[in-house]
């Protein structure tokens, strides 16, 4: 499979920040998967699809999105790429279909093409019955459909899905993850940021980890659950006084426990086998008066890969 | 050029569609309004606008110089101007120097005999001097036109009893030598009879009425017109660059195949479009309900353009160096209301003199209400060349350093 973008040591350091908010990043996304890049708040994953888009000059390093250059060809990087930015960028006070005409017209289209494309992205979207209707008479998760619709307008052959779910109800979220599950089948690339894991897991054929401006694991979701080995996590609800620092190191104690990590009424126990060590875990807590009101055994997963990366939690 | 017109229309039709279209387009009818019932423009009273203070120094000893002292101090003329007599040019000079006055009017001796004499007088042949104010060189206008009638009143007079003498002589009703007694009497007693010019008024048409009967809010409202015009390209026009910046519109646009020079050139056609709506609008519904004459439809068309042109600049260049969407907003009222202090917005187009008279200049009310008042005066295009030159020379150069900041720092940077 060719590679639709190809990223060589890129690094985005900002005038005035202490350190780069993109540092070194290479990894290739092939024509046709949805690649995810997966991390917390602050991670760089929006700063790197802003130097794909070429709204952002690199500090140093080489991208190239369809052959092109980000900073020799922006033009024909542009004409390649659909973007669906984190923010809802559309004009509230337009209805659905003007917006999309709006920006059908920016890519270039126009005439009956234009029109028949936008009756097109309406129908995936959705939205076709509310098209007329002001866009800031819409719910979020209408608004964000339209805002995705926008960046499928000129049928791209890579589309950059910049955390669309961002602040939505479940049910539009489901719509969405559908929506770009059916895009790809239609021979869509899709590069997606997310910092839910679940979203990762669910769509990507393969993810990218960042953290602090850097690509800390790549792969797919097999492969990178293998960074952790055969690791479960499970997870205690506790009354939460019992969270004091004495619990933690009585139950980091217990022979095949390997991390421990308390969190406003739960602990996170990464194990060796979660269901072998449950009984011990629980007679732990009973013996330190603790009351135990929920249990979850896990298995590996991107969090657990996350948390063993960096010792941190995803949601920090 | 597609896309440049593609993102200026949705511009517009977006101001439209805002709340602020509401202080865009009623503010500045509210205001004149207001400014039209303080100043008596609706009513018969003969309260309101300031008169335009003028100096009459009569030399001439015939009908004629006396017809137009009364004249001027004649009750159609009394809520425009206020008359002084002054004994002696000397004393009217100084009357000027001390600004009492806007012009000063100097009848010469000899003046209804030069005038009665030949039906070819102007005010220079008939020995009229106009002694102007140059810190109100507007108002002495208005003065200047209202004396240039009057004389070609009176020459209609003479020329009335010219012919009238001829048909007397040709029917030999009248000799010769009785000829130019006769037409002196006749003159003469025009001056003197007791409607004044009723005889020399017999060819006054719509356009002498119109002249005499000024209407003070051909000042107020391209005041107004202009001023809520800098608020809009200012406030709403700047202000919209940088709330697409932080809404991510603008980044998006410039995700599309589309360049900064064709996004910021939308933008800019985006605020001449909004503001030559607004004054389109403006100007027509003022015709319509104030009725309102403006001038002459194509130089006012050009004025509007050239002027929105030229506040746009102003618009475009605060969008470039300011941070946010409400630093746009508060330097862009901060703006306006300086611009239309500076340039007599508020006092019916008379600004200030000296050196801040010279830094008016800088502001496109200046020249754009002294344009609308010559057009309001009935000039035309060629009247308002110099005007419109100067609006789009402001607008030209303000862009120009407009587009430096923005390459320099970025269309999307804060």
């Amino acid at each position: 499979m060719n590679n639709i973008i190809e990223i060589n040591h890129l690094t985005k350091h900002f005038s005035g920040a202490p350190d780069p908010s993109v540092k070194e990043v290479s990894f290739a996304v092939r024509e046709g998967e949805i690649f995810s890049l997966l991390g917390p708040n602050g991670a760089g994953k929006t700063t790197t699809i802003s130097m794909l888009s070429c709204l952002l000059e690199p500090t140093s390093g080489t991208a190239s999105v369809a052959n092109a250059s980000i900073t020799e060809q922006p033009l024909e990087v542009k004409k390649a790429i659909g973007v669906v930015p984190q923010e809802i960028a559309l004009y509230p006070k337009l209805s659905a279909r003007d917006n999309l005409k709006f920006w059908g017209r920016l890519y270039g289209m126009g005439g009956k093409q234009l029109r028949s494309r936008v009756e097109e992205v309406l129908e995936i979207v959705g939205l076709l019955d509310r098209a007329k209707d002001r866009v800031e008479t819409y719910s979020g998760g209408m608004q964000r459909r339209i805002n995705i619709g926008v960046g499928l307008l000129h049928k791209p052959r890579l589309v950059y899905m910049d955390e669309p779910t961002v602040g939505i109800d479940p049910q539009s979220r489901r719509n969405i993850l559908e929506t770009i599950k059916l895009l790809n089948q239609q021979g869509m690339t899709v590069l997606y940021t997310t910092h839910y894991m679940e979203e990762a897991q669910e769509l990507s054929d393969r993810i990218g980890i960042m953290d602090h401006g850097v690509l800390i694991a790549l792969g797919t979701l097999p492969e990178l659950t293998k960074l952790v080995g055969e690791q479960d996590t499970v997870e205690l609800r506790i009354t939460e006084e019992y969270s004091r620092p004495e619990f933690i190191e009585a139950l980091r104690g217990i022979e095949g426990v390997m991390d421990v990590r308390a969190d406003n009424g739960s602990v996170q126990l990464i194990v060796s086998d979660g269901n072998a060590l449950l009984p011990e875990l629980i007679t732990s807590a009973n013996a330190e008066g603790a009351r135990v009101s929920n249990v979850a055994i896990q298995e590996p997963n991107l969090e657990a890969v996350f948390l063993h990366l960096t010792g941190r939690a995803l949601r920090d | 050029m597609k896309k440049i017109l593609t993102i200026g229309w949705k511009d517009l039709v977006v101001a439209f569609r805002d709340r602020a279209v509401i202080i865009m387009l009623a503010a500045p009818f509210v205001l004149t309004l207001a400014m039209g019932l303080v100043t008596g423009s609706f009513s018969d009273n003969e309260s309101g606008f300031e008169q335009i203070p003028v100096g009459l120094v009569n030399y001439d000893r015939g009908e004629l110089g006396a017809a137009m002292a009364t004249w001027l101090r004649d009750r159609s003329m009394r809520d425009l101007l206020g008359v002084t007599i002054y004994n002696n040019d000397e004393d009217a000079r100084q009357a000027i120097l001390q600004d009492e006055i806007v012009v000063a009017i100097l009848v010469q001796p000899g003046f209804s005999e030069a005038l009665l004499r030949t039906a070819e007088g102007s005010i220079e042949d008939s020995q009229i001097e106009l002694h102007i104010n140059p810190a109100q060189p507007i108002r002495a206008s208005i003065v200047e036109s209202l004396i240039q009638r009057f004389v070609r009143q009176i020459e209609t007079g003479v020329v009335g009893s010219q012919v009238t003498v001829a048909a007397l002589m040709q029917e030999g009703l009248v000799q010769p030598q009785e000829a130019y007694a006769l037409g002196w009497e006749i003159g003469g007693r025009m001056a003197a009879q007791g409607e004044t010019l009723s005889l020399i008024n017999i060819d006054r048409g719509d356009e002498a009425s119109e002249s005499t009967e000024f209407n003070p809010l051909a000042l107020i409202a391209p005041s107004m017109a202009v001023l809520f015009l800098m608020y809009t390209v200012t406030s709403v026009g700047g202000r919209s660059i940088l709330s697409e910046r932080d809404e991510g519109t603008l980044p998006r646009m410039l995700s599309t195949p589309s360049n900064t020079a064709q996004i910021l050139g939308g933008k800019v056609i985006g605020v001449l479009f909004v503001g030559i709506a607004q004054m389109g609008i403006l100007i027509l519904a003022s015709n319509l309900i104030f009725q309102l004459k403006w001038g002459d439809p194509l130089a006012i068309a050009v004025l509007i353009i050239t002027s929105v042109i030229g506040a746009s600049g102003w618009g475009i260049l605060l969008a470039a160096v300011a941070k946010t969407p409400a630093q746009v907003s508060s330097v862009g009222t901060a703006i306006m209301l300086l611009f239309g202090i500076l340039a007599g917005s508020f006092f019916g187009g008379t600004g200030f003199e000296g050196i801040l008279g010279a830094i008016t200049k800088i502001t496109p009310n200046a020249w754009a209400q002294e344009g609308f008042l010559k057009l309001a005066e009935g000039g035309g295009l060629v009247d308002i060349v110099e005007y419109a030159g100067a609006l789009v020379l402001m607008g030209v150069v303000l862009f120009s350093v407009a587009v430096t900041v923005f390459r320099r720092r970025g269309l999307t940077r804060g």
